[in-house]
């Protein structure tokens, strides 16, 4: 059951990012739904769940990037790993770490994304005009909306469950 | 073989992240043709329930931009016409200010009023030309409808009018109609009014006041205003004749300074300088 609800949410949550959230306006700024959503779900499942469902979450954005095919992949690996790592490692429940790993993830996300880039030429001045908003703006909503959920007790880090896995 | 399964058995978490490094690399080694099939597949299929919310979302953000920008465009347009409206106003003022120049029969210098009331005299006006332009103190003012006041101060490029409503502000003035003579004053409430009429003087109200020309500084048969209120006491010599002034004091934005002549010169007129 949870599976098929985090199949469900996934699928929702690219359909979003591919309409609503898509990168607006001339500046191409865009929120990652897909990165808060894994991270959101790494939390509580374990250390592998994650990274598969970061496998399946970057292969079914890359499958609507032709262009960048892969990186979507990658990052959102890379992404969920460091995730776990500082899950287990640092007191995210704190609101100014949760700020800065979001922060870091985010823009760790784009970077690696940009790297698959066919426009690699462009790679500095895009990431300071395009990815690093879009990252920063990424972390400001994943930090409001874990930090409402966290209040709520449902995003409740620290526990993920790595009992039947270590790095 | 064995140790490797091991080995990846215990990291799996790693495992996973070297096989989408892995995979990834090999994704983006493939053909452009390949990638453009395989997301068209999924455009077509996965993202199918969504094409048609997301076609109207993206127009209706699209209207909304362009809503704003229409927005943007009306209020500049509604600016636009209010400065045309006010520059319409002011141009059809002065061009009936022009030609109420041509009427007077004394040189005349149209200036315009830069302000109101002087720390020394708040009752004052300010107006845009000095010296520069050959104003002198002691020179009569008028609007369109009559008279002002005169010049008390002179700079180099503006100077300051005491208007006829001030307190220190006299004049000998006239009825048009019983030659009556008086003196205007402004009294204490701030009223105008025509001093020294005997009271039993034929002053009516409505007469036109004009400015007498005694004492030499105001040319004669200058509009100062109209009799308002006229009040005979029971008992004294003159009678107390309220003037309604001609000129719009509180709404003055233009005014005619006339070069005329100053005590002793007659009424000649003193020539502006030709720098005006």
């Amino acid at each position: 059951m949870k599976n098929l609800v985090m199949i469900l949410g996934l699928y929702l949550a690219v359909a979003l990012q591919l309409s609503v959230a898509a990168p607006f306006g001339a500046s191409q700024w865009g929120f990652d739904i897909v990165l808060l959503l894994l991270i959101y779900y790494s939390s509580f499942s374990s250390r592998v769940g994650g990274m598969l469902w970061a496998l399946a979450g970057g292969v079914l954005l890359d499958v609507f990037d032709p262009a960048s095919m892969g990186g979507h992949l990658v990052a959102k690996t890379t992404a969920i790993l460091l995730f776990g790592i500082a899950d287990s490692s640092l007191n995210l429940s704190q609101p100014a770490i949760l700020g800065a790993i979001l922060l870091l993830l985010s823009i760790l996300d784009r970077m690696i994304f940009r790297l698959f880039s066919p426009f690699l030429s462009n790679y500095g001045w895009a990431l300071l005009r395009v990815d690093l908003p879009s990252a920063v703006l990424t972390a400001l909503l994943g930090f409001i909306l874990l930090y409402v959920a966290m209040r709520f007790g449902a995003f409740l880090p620290g526990r993920m469950q790595d009992a039947d896995d270590s790095l | 073989m064995a140790s490797f399964l091991d080995i990846i058995k215990r990291h799996l978490a790693l495992s996973i992240w070297a096989f989408s490094i892995i995979a990834g690399i090999l994704l983006s080694q493939t053909s452009i043709d390949f990638r453009a099939g395989v997301s068209r597949l999924a455009m077509n299929s996965l993202y199918l329930p969504f094409t048609s919310f997301s076609r109207t979302y993206h127009l209706l953000r699209d209207r909304r931009v362009e809503n704003l920008r229409l927005k943007e465009e009306l209020t500049t347009s509604k600016l636009r016409v209010e400065a045309l409206k006010e520059a319409q106003r002011e141009n059809e003022r002065l061009r009936r200010l022009i030609g109420f120049s041509e009427k007077i029969e004394y040189s005349n210098l149209l200036a315009e009023v830069i302000g109101r009331g002087t720390p020394r005299m708040p009752g004052s006006l300010v107006v845009g030309a000095g010296s520069d332009r050959g104003v002198i103190v002691g020179l009569p003012v008028i609007d369109e409808n009559g008279l002002v006041g005169k010049v008390i101060a002179v700079n180099d490029r503006s100077c300051v009018i005491q208007p006829l409503n001030d307190p220190n502000f006299k004049i000998s003035a006239i009825d048009a109609r019983s030659r009556i003579n008086g003196i205007v004053s402004s009294n204490s409430r701030g009223k105008i009014i025509m001093e020294n009429v005997p009271a039993d003087a034929d002053i009516r109200r409505g007469d036109a006041v004009l400015s007498s020309g005694l004492g030499g500084l105001f040319p004669e048969g200058l509009l100062i205003g109209r009799v308002g209120r006229v009040s005979v006491p029971q008992s004294g010599l003159f009678m107390t004749v309220e003037i309604d002034p001609a000129a719009l004091l509180d709404r003055l934005e233009e005014v005619f300074i006339l070069f005329v002549g100053i005590a002793g010169e007659g009424e000649s007129g003193v020539e502006p300088p030709e720098a005006q």
